[in-house]
Parts: C-alpha cells; structure tokens; sequence
C-alpha cells in the first residue's frame, strides 16, 4: 500500500502543478481541459478516424517489412556467402534514418498512403532482419545436428528446427521494428502535414492543430494517444511473444 | 582450433574489403544503369551526379556547416541527458523508494516518441535553436534512464557483499563497485540514446530549424536538387555510422572488460 | 573375452570398419592433425568405449561416424558399404544433450518419428506407443508435458536417451552422454544405460554402442572392449578387452578385476594425461 503511494504521488503532483500552473493563461492546456477535448475529439470521430488511418499504415508497411525481412534474415543468417556478401549494403542502409528519406519518398511515391507506407517499412525493415540474422547464428549447432542424424530432410530441417529456434529473436525485431514503426508514422506524418498538406493521420492533426487552429489541449490529446497506442502495441507484441515461446525459462 | 597466424588474418580482412568493394561497386551499377533508364533525372539521378553535389556542397563548406550544427545539437542534447539521467538512473537502480517515486512518471512519459513532442514544442520553443534540442534530449533521455537504472540494478549482490565485509563506505561501495559494474550497459544505452536522438534531429530540422542536415534535406527537395538531397542523405547515414563507431570505440576504452557486450 | 572370439569378429563381419582415418583442421598452410591412422572394427552388439586425455580426438572419432564430419584420409564402411553423411541407422547422443527447446519431453522423444524416416511405415498410434514405452524405459512417466528447461540435468539426460531409443537405430553413438551430471547420478544411469542396452538378453538381441568417455571406471564398467586413443594427434594406443562377467552391477565395481583393468587402462595413459593437465 506505501509503495502504491509513493509511486502515485509524482503522477498526482505534477498533474495537480501542471493544473494551478496553467490556470491563469486561458489557451494553455490543463488537465481538466484536455480530458474535455479527449471527450470532444472522440465524440466527433476525429481522433478515432485519425488514429484508425495512422494504424493502418502502420501495419500494411510492418507487414510488408516483416514479409521481406524475416525471409532475407534466415538465408543471411544461414548461408554465410550470401550473408558476407549482403552486409555492406545493409551497413549502409542501416543508418539512415526512414525519416531523412521522407523528402525522396515524397518526390517518388506523393503524400498519400504509399508513401507512409514505405517509410513505415523501410523503418520497421532493420530490426527485423537485423534481429532475424542474428536469431539464426545464434542457434545450437548441435540441435540442426541432432535433426541432420535422425535423417530429417533439410527443407524440413528449416521448418521445425531453425524456425522455431530462431522465432524468439525474430519476434523481438517485430517488437522492435513496431515501435520504430509507430514513431516513423508520426513522424512521416508531421512533416507531410507541415511541408506538403498530405491527408489523414493522427501526426498530420497534430500539426493542423499547431499551424491552422492553434489548439493546443488537441495536440496534447494526439500526443496522450500516440503513447497509449505505443504501449498497446507494445504489449501486445510482448503477449504474443510469451504466448509463442511458451518453452522459453520464465 | 585454427591456430591462424598474423598473414592469414591479413588475408582474411583483404578479403572482407574486396567483398565490401564488390557489393558496393555493383549496387552503384545497378543504381546508375536504372538512373539512365528513368527519363526524368531528377526523380532518380545516377550515382555520378549525386558524387558531383557531394563533392560542391562539400567545397561550398555547405555540407560541413549544416552537418556541424546537426553533430553540436546531438552532442548538446545527449551531454545534457547523460548529465541527468546518469545520475537519476544510478538512484533507480540502488534505491527503492526512487525507484518506485519515479516508475510512473517515466512509465507514463516514454512510450510518447520525442517525435510527437514537435508541435507543441514548436509553439512553446518556436522554429529555432532550442526546438531540436529539447527533442533530442527527451529522446535520449529515456534509454539513458532506463539502461543506468537496470544496469545499476543488475550489480551482482556478491559483489557488493564483498566490498561491504572490506569495509568500504556507501560511497566507495557506488563509485567502485557499482558504476563500473553498471558502465557497459550505461555505454550499451549511451549509443542506442545517440542512435535514437539522431534520427529524431532529421525529423526536428525537417519540421522546425532554420538551419541543419534536416532542414537541407528538405529545402534541397523544395528546389528538387535531388542529388543534393540525396548527397545530404547520404552524409546523414555516414555521420551516423561514424558516431556509433566512435562510441563503441570510446566503449571498448572505458570499459574493456564488456568488449563483447552489445555488438551490432 | 578370448582372442579366439576377436578374431572372428575381425575376421568375418565387423559392423563398422574404419581403417586409416585421419582428421585435420584448419587452414590448409597450418592444419591440426585431429586424429591420424586409426583402423578398428566395431563387432556388431558390442558396447565399445573410447577413452584418452583430451585432445585425443574422441568427439571427431564420434563425429566421422556419425556422419557429421569426412575424413580427410581412410574410409569407413558400415555393413561393408562406405558412410557417407548421417543416417537413421546411426543414432547420435550429444553431450550437451541437444534437446529441442520448444519441445515437450514428448515432442523431444517423437521427434524423429515424426519428421525422420524412423516412422515412416508408422501409424500415429503405433507412434505414441513406440513414445509411452521408451518413456516408460527410462522412467520419465509423468514429466511428458514439461519443457527441458523444467528438468534437472538427470532427466535431460533420459530424455536425450529416449529419444535415440525411440529411433531403434542399430547403432548408438554418444558423446560423453553422462559427463555433465553428478557422481551419484552418474552411477544409477550407468546401471541403467546397461539394462536398456540389454545386458541380460543374448548377445544377438544387443545394440552396437560406440560410447565416448572421459572416465576410465566408467569405460571399464559399461564396455565389451576399451579402445584407448593417445593424444595430439589422436592416435589409436591400445584396445582392452573387458572380460567381466554381464550382467555387471555394484559388485562389479568393487571386485579385484575391475580394479585392475581401470588400473592398466590409467597407466597407459596417465603420464599423456598429466602433460593435458599441467601444460
């Protein structure tokens, strides 16, 4: 109960600081008025929509990433010519922000949804392939082995030894890749808003907010929203980690 | 096994750079021969061209002006973050009683990306200096807290035993034990937190600085110089490189002990 | 038993004969002689035991058997016809057990039912069976839903056990199967590696076993003969046949002549094993 306490009184504090603070400017945002907004927004179908739209860009780009990654993983992490061969091109690649390529996506695929996309996966693409390769090296020798003396046939080697063995480090670049996902598409969206007026998106609101309506209790809802939406994928993702790893040591 | 001697790991790195040479040389193949299939230049220039605004934003000092600032942003906002969080992730990770004063606060703030703090900063910082920065901080911020805090946390209780019966004080016991125990995952986070926050500096300059790597970037693709926008993409990628590998370099200086800790 | 007997297993059907083998590794400017010049033939239903100081080369020997590794000169033949990659005639036992992490102690025991040829022919039915008797053999009832890493290393152990039993290879390879568990542990699944190989059968209904060890009483007490290897390069130093009456238990391990042969084995190895330990 003590411990509950003190971990609820810094929360409790600044919110209560934030609130008497902002009381004597008028469009400063407070607590109180953006959980009216909150309401507002959602009643409106705003923030919903706006999320919705960011949501699906984000999963159709995660998806084609994952799609292109975890394959590209396995051969890498498997076949060491193939692997030597590939890593200067992803060593380059790799450090590029999705972000600094926005102004090239913009000039090659418009505003629209193609272009979130593309940035969304290029974003989420390293984590994944990086964690895959790494996931496939780090196997048990002696496990593939193992199934080679049974006298199990490669192609069915993959399929019940390599895969699984390597899925608890594939799951964790999708987790990783998903949050570098998240923040790509507010990202992307925020500077599509601000420089070429794209549509849709909770980060293109937060900027119309910013620019045209000067509605600050509604960027910091957007900005609540992004975090809860952060944390559910996040999680989410976790579950499914334990859920498909159950043989892991808790 | 393989007792190798010095000429054949010689051999063995000539031939991780002839491989390096032959990818790269290749992929710039297959970017130029697809540049001279694209009609328009400037929606995909070959490699050439973008060579050639390298080498003139290089000589204009263009390149080294926006790429300096960029770099002193980054080293402003991670020296201001490590400066804080070090220290406050130090007390997590031994204390308790903080640990659990500041477990939501923390639990509450993170998961909303420096990113999404843009527009708001924007209108409370304006278009300028201090808006990348106060993004960046925050982004480093975080994994800089949390690293400190799980590595300061994570001290083998034995060790900490062993210096209590040498009698050492809470203070020895903390600057000798516990900071060089929790120093490679600090130096682990210290480089995600520069990783993170350099991508998050593209994504502020592009939005809110008058000046920057970001902002070139983006006033390059307003003129549609592509190859200079591709030339300053590329130098982004380059810098970003380098910092990590300086400070994997200044890792292995400091704490030689965790070479192997967190590679790639 | 008597030099009447080897001859002719030598001289008729050996069920592996390996003759001139030679293993190195690494570069080819510098290689390391892993194992040089080793012929010996496994007579069919034997438990061979191979001992040495490490470096001798006892888990390459295990490995070209199995299949996992060629020889660089020699050639090894099973049944008369050359060994070429692995096989499920040849079952392997890993020293570090090589359990599936994400399988139960069941999925573990089918697993090469399931995905190898050693089911093929099999009902699922008859499958399960094959899988509830071995777990019965090594007394793993009760444990069949738990992962490895719910188990102490006793029961990995019968797990990894089962598991090639489960196969019915004619012949079982393992690698130091009982190196990494305690004294007392060891002791109990020694009894009943040699009740499982079938001890008190007749010798035709036996397993060939090429068994790995770094323990001399341990070669002693399970072999029919103890092929003792030197070290750097392996080479083959000397073969011991083990005379000690089967079926063999806690007596056997006290009696004079059990003594005696661990004895003999220690002091052709003993001044090899001490250059291992001291340098």
């Amino acid at each position: 109960m003590n411990r509950l306490a003190l971990k609820l009184l810094l929360p409790i504090l600044l919110l209560l600081a934030w609130e008497l603070l902002a009381s004597g400017s008028a469009r400063a945002p407070r607590p109180s008025t953006v959980v009216q907004a909150a309401a507002a927004m959602t009643a409106s179908g705003d923030l919903p929509t706006g999320l919705a739209t960011s949501l699906l860009r984000v999963f159709l780009g995660f998806a084609t990433a994952s799609v292109l990654a975890v394959p590209l993983g396995i051969v890498m992490g498997s076949v060491a010519v193939v692997e030597r061969n590939l890593d200067p091109l992803v060593e380059s690649f790799r450090p590029i922000a999705a972000i600094a390529l926005l102004p090239l996506i913009i000039l090659w695929l418009g505003t629209g949804t193609q272009a979130a996309v593309a940035i969304v996966a290029y974003a989420a693409f390293f984590p994944i392939l990086i964690n895959t390769i790494a996931g496939v090296k780090r196997i048990e020798p002696n496990l593939m082995r193992a199934a080679y003396t049974m006298g199990v046939g490669a192609l069915t080697r993959m399929r019940v030894v390599l895969l699984p063995a390597a899925l608890p480090a594939i799951l964790i670049g999708m987790r990783i890749g998903l949050g570098v996902a998240w923040t790509a598409i507010i990202a992307a969206e925020l500077a599509v808003g601000a420089k070429a007026g794209g549509q849709g998106g909770i980060g293109q609101m937060m900027f119309v907010f910013y620019a045209y309506s000067v509605e600050l209790n509604g960027i910091v809802v957007c900005m609540v929203a992004v975090g809860i939406v952060a944390l559910l994928l996040d999680r989410s993702l976790r579950f499914a980690l334990a859920r498909a790893v159950p043989w892991s040591a808790p | 096994m393989t007792r190798a001697g010095a000429p054949w790991e010689f051999l063995r790195w000539f031939g991780g750079v002839l491989i390096y040479c032959r990818t790269m040389a290749l992929f710039l193949l297959v970017w130029h021969l697809a540049a001279e299939a694209v009609p328009n230049k400037l929606l995909l220039p070959s490699p050439l061209a973008v060579a050639q605004a390298l080498r003139e934003s290089w000589l204009d000092g263009e390149l080294t002006a926006n790429a300096g600032i960029s770099l002193l942003r980054l080293l402003v906002s991670v020296a201001a973050a490590a400066l804080l969080a070090i220290p406050l992730g130090l007390a997590m990770g031994r204390s308790k009683t903080v640990g659990d004063l500041l477990e939501w606060p923390v639990e509450l703030l993170r998961p909303i990306a420096g990113i999404a703090w843009i527009p708001l900063a924007l209108f409370i910082f304006g278009i300028g200096q201090r808006l990348p920065i106060f993004i960046m901080f925050y982004t480093a911020f975080f994994p800089l807290l949390l690293g400190t805090a799980a590595g300061a946390q994570s001290v083998d209780r034995r060790l900490i035993a062993a210096a209590r019966t040498m009698g050492l004080s809470r203070g020895t016991i903390m600057r000798q034990v516990v900071v060089p125990a929790a120093l490679p995952s600090v130096l682990v986070s210290l480089r995600l937190a520069v990783a993170a926050s350099w991508t998050a500096v593209v994504a502020a300059e592009l939005v809110g600085a008058p000046s920057g790597l970001g902002y070139a970037i983006e006033y390059y693709r307003s003129m549609l110089a592509t190859p200079t926008v591709m030339a300053f993409i590329a130098a982004i990628g380059m810098l970003g490189f380098l910092t990590d590998r300086a400070l994997r370099w200044l890792g292995d200086l400091l704490a030689p002990w965790a070479r192997a800790e967190g590679r790639r | 038993m008597t030099d009447a007997r080897m001859t002719d297993a030598t001289m008729t059907d050996a069920k592996i004969r390996l003759s001139g083998i030679g293993k190195s590794f690494g570069a080819p400017a510098a290689p390391v002689v892993a194992v040089q010049d080793l012929s010996l033939d496994i007579r069919p239903g034997e438990f061979l035991t191979i001992v040495g100081p490490s470096g001798c080369g006892k888990t390459t020997v295990l490995n070209m058997l199995a299949g996992l590794e060629t020889p660089t000169t020699g050639t090894m033949t099973l049944d008369g016809r050359p060994i070429r990659g692995p096989g499920a005639e040849r079952g392997v036992m890993f020293q570090d057990y090589a359990l599936f992490p994400w399988k139960t102690v069941r999925g573990n025991i089918g697993f090469g039912l399931v995905h190898g040829p050693a089911g093929a022919g099999l009902s699922a039915a008859e499958r399960e069976e094959r899988v509830r008797r071995v777990i019965e053999l090594v007394g793993l009832t009760g444990s069949e839903e738990k992962y490895p890493h719910q188990l102490s290393g006793g029961m990995r152990q019968r797990v990894a056990l089962a598991r090639l039993m489960a196969n019915e290879p004619q012949i079982l390879l393992m690698d130091e199967p009982l190196a990494a568990l305690d004294a007392q542990t060891r002791i109990i699944l020694q009894d009943e590696l040699l009740r499982i190989w079938g001890q008190d059968k007749p010798a035709a209904q036996r397993r060939t076993v090429v068994y790995i060890t770094h323990s001399i009483d341990e070669a002693v007490f399970l072999a029919d003969r103890v092929v003792v290897l030197s070290s750097h390069p392996g080479r083959l130093k000397r073969i011991v046949e083990i005379d000690l009456p089967r079926p063999r238990d806690d007596a056997t391990r006290l009696s004079k002549g059990f003594a005696d042969l661990c004895q003999s084995i220690w002091q052709s190895i003993r001044e090899e094993a001490y250059r291992a330990t001291m340098t």
